[in-house]
């Protein structure tokens, strides 16, 4: 009896104790499962967020090279001391020793790695190697070394407003460095640690690096000698005469190749917050102005492709001509004379133009800007082009046929005008410009920008008659001063009277000169543009004739003879072979 | 004792000494006698390999894991060397451009030399020969002596060139440029 009494017990206590177990059990899967499945995700993050650290690896930022590998900007990396305050054990050691090492006052490092409430602090930035290799042997508690990228101009202000710049945070801000900014910037890497309880790497932990990718080159059609040179020539006119810009881009007329754009004055771009920032702008693509008789080209060539006109018709000019409710002029002549369509280029006749786009008509002409592209940007891969202006013919007044076939009523870019001259050059095909040769890959491809197709807008003929008349412009008309020895040059030159600031009327005095033409002649390689900006002097000396002609010619000279061009005369001599 | 004691004992001893290790039991309450229920008899054997296997592979595994992170040291310090003499290189480079750029050779050779560049430069293709442009410059200054052409070689920013008595010419890119004094 009793023995079955104590059985009873017993079984009891097993009993008791088995639901204590599968209580105990079931409360233990039940948080295991909390742990492990519904709630993990959660406790990952916080494990992580106490035992991870990432640091982020900077890219390198691609270079910027020129057309013959000539380096235009590059990247160095500088390493920069920071801190964490919340991981810092003993502020006051830590910025002893900190500044001795980097001659820093300490009182001003103790600010910093005392103040708790803050996660990240800057010790000093862009200090050299060796010094950052003293202090990591220090390995003190909250201080870190971090690789940053600096950019260096190498050549300075040549070229600087295609270029551009980057800022602190190593972004581009303006030209190339901002347009192509993903390739040359390149993907940060990252360096994701465990840590013990003093912040300190776990060797041998599953530290996870993923490296970083560095950024592409990207290279340029420009010629840093030809942009040397002509920013040079530029400078030197824009000062004989006090002007207040003088702008010029040198570019191919086949392909549409930049070789050089630039203006004075200019701006370093190692010191580039030390300019005015109205200098950043390049001003090849977003000078807007009336471009006057170097328009007349662009006149005369839609004329005589339209058929309104022919090569050589002679025309019986007044002295004046009133269109609408203007009378316009001729400069120099009070008597009447007879031009051929050459010789109104040659002399650039404004009432020859006049006759020229009447004989047009409105829509034709209309039509024809168009085509040369005015009014529209170019497409050239540099941010912050201008279209220029061109209003539609159905608004324009009785007059606005006239002005236009001078140069006035339009607003034009440098390069809208050089490419006009491109098209003459080239035998009728409107080309677009562009100024990234070539992107070189990280890992070695090299990708070709896209180029877009030329169109021929005008007449093989009627290029060729209009590139003869530029021709005489040069050998006897009024571009004289353009001519190179040895080297047929056309071209056109343009004075342009300034528009007044209120946007009425033409302030006597204020002009733009200018001058665009290619060479050589037998098959152009090189087409210029010089646009000098009220530049000071007697007016009866200040043209663009007299002003930019001679820039347009040092420029061509020493383009013709950097890129090995000929005249198109073969000599022999003498050299026999053996 | 009595004898059938002795002989169950020893059919005990007997009979547990065939059995291996381990083995399972059930004690029967009325005569107290223990019944083998379950054995496995190489399990035992299979266990210490297994153990000692598994040992050895732990030890294997943190012995590589330790050479692991003497290699990931090596290779970061490494890394380190080439990262430092990258940057001294890209430093080279930098400076490079810098002498290079032709602001400052074009200024130096004017205001530290008095050096102009010539306006009277000729680019001309050369006819004649069935050699190439720099072969036929080189073939032309092979067959003059220095003395008597005057030759000098130099390099400049525009390329090579060579000098001779009354005309330069500079070979560069496969073209020829004449400097006519």
């Amino acid at each position: 009896m009793v023995r079955e009494a104590n059985n009873r017990i017993n079984r009891k206590r097993v009993y008791f104790l088995f639901i204590l177990f599968v209580a105990a059990f079931a409360l233990i899967t039940y948080r295991l499962i909390s742990i492990q499945y519904i709630y993990a995700s959660k406790y990952k993050s916080e494990a992580d967020f106490q035992h991870k650290e990432e640091y982020v690896v900077n890219s390198k930022r691609g270079k910027i090279l020129d057309r013959n590998q000539v380096e235009l900007a590059t990247s160095l990396i500088e390493k920069t001391v920071y801190a964490n305050p919340k991981l810092v054990l003993s502020p006051d050691k830590e910025a002893e020793a900190l500044a001795e090492i980097l001659a820093l006052n300490p009182d001003e490092i103790k600010e910093k790695l005392n103040n708790k409430d803050l996660g990240f602090a800057y010790i000093k930035r862009q200090i050299s190697s060796e010094t950052a290799d003293l202090i990591s042997q220090l390995n003190l508690p909250g201080i870190y070394i971090q690789n940053e990228n600096k950019r260096y101009y190498p050549q300075g202000d040549l070229a600087a407003s295609i270029i551009g710049f980057t800022g602190l945070d190593n972004n581009g801000l303006s030209g190339i460095e901002l347009q192509y900014e993903k390739i040359l910037r390149g993907v940060d890497g990252k360096y994701i640690i465990e840590k013990d309880v003093y912040g300190k790497m776990i060797p041998g932990s599953n530290n996870n690096y993923i490296a970083p990718v560095d950024g592409g080159e990207v290279i340029l059609t420009i010629d840093s000698q030809i942009q040397y040179t002509m920013q040079e020539k530029l400078e030197e006119v824009a000062k004989a005469y006090k002007a207040n810009t003088a702008i010029a881009v040198v570019m191919n007329p086949k392909t549409g190749e930049i070789y050089a754009m630039g203006s004075y004055p200019g701006f370093d771009l190692n010191t580039y917050q030390d300019f005015d920032e109205a200098l950043y702008k390049d001003l090849g693509t977003s000078f807007t102005y009336e471009p006057g008789s170097t328009f007349k080209i662009v006149n005369i060539s839609s004329s005589i492709d339209t058929g309104s006109i022919k090569p050589d018709q002679v025309f019986n000019l007044p002295p004046s001509i009133l269109v609408g409710d203007k009378v316009i002029k001729e400069i120099h002549r009070n008597y009447n004379i007879k031009y051929t369509t050459g010789e109104i280029i040659k002399y650039s006749s404004n009432i020859g133009a006049v006759t020229s786009a009447l004989a047009m008509g409105k829509q034709l002409f209309y039509e024809y800007i168009k085509k040369y592209g005015f009014g529209e940007k170019t497409g050239i891969d540099i941010p912050g082009e201008e279209p220029g202006l061109i209003y539609n013919y159905k608004n324009w007044s009785g007059s606005t046929i006239g002005a236009l076939a001078i140069g006035q009523s339009i607003a034009a870019t440098p390069l809208q005008i050089v490419r006009a001259a491109c098209v003459i050059a080239n035998g009728g095909y409107l080309v677009t410009p562009y100024i990234v040769k070539e992107i070189r890959l990280t890992n070695d491809k090299i990708e070709q920008p896209v180029m877009q197709e030329s169109t021929s807008i005008i007449g093989k003929e009627t290029a060729a008659a209009v590139k003869d008349m530029m021709l005489s412009c040069v050998q006897d008309g009024t571009g004289t001063a353009a001519q190179i020895e040895g080297v047929n040059v056309c071209g056109k030159t343009g004075t342009a009277q300034k528009v007044n600031k209120t946007g009425i009327g033409y302030t006597e005095g204020r002009v733009i000169t200018s001058f665009v033409g290619f060479a050589p002649y037998e098959d152009p390689k090189i087409a210029i543009i010089v646009v000098v900006d009220e530049p000071q002097g007697p007016e009866d000396l200040i043209w663009g004739s007299t002003v930019a002609a001679p820039v347009f010619k040092d420029i061509m000279n020493f383009s013709l003879q950097r890129l090995r061009i000929d005249s198109g005369k073969e000599v022999d001599t003498g050299v026999v072979a053996k | 004792m009595s004898a059938a004691n002795l002989k169950r004992a020893e059919e005990e001893i007997f009979y547990k000494k065939n059995q291996p290790l381990l083995y399972l039991v059930n004690r029967e309450e009325e005569n107290g006698r223990e019944k083998i229920i379950q054995t496995r008899s190489g399990f035992f054997y299979v266990m210490v390999i297994i153990v000692f296997f598994l040992s050895m592979a732990i030890l294997l595994n943190i012995g590589l894991k330790i050479q692991a992170i003497n290699y990931e040291r090596k290779i970061i310090n490494v890394n380190e060397l080439i990262s430092v003499e990258k940057e001294r290189s890209d430093r080279l480079a930098l400076k490079v451009s810098e002498l290079t750029s032709p602001a400052r050779i074009v200024t130096s050779a004017k205001e530290e030399l008095g050096m102009q560049i010539s306006d009277k430069i000729k680019v001309m293709e050369i006819s004649g020969s069935g050699l190439g442009v720099q072969e036929k410059v080189l073939d032309y200054i092979a067959n003059k002596p220095a003395s008597s052409s005057g030759l000098k070689g130099y390099d400049s920013f525009l390329g090579t060139i060579n000098s001779l008595k009354d005309i330069v010419m500079v070979v560069s890119e496969g073209v020829l440029t004449f400097f006519i004094p």
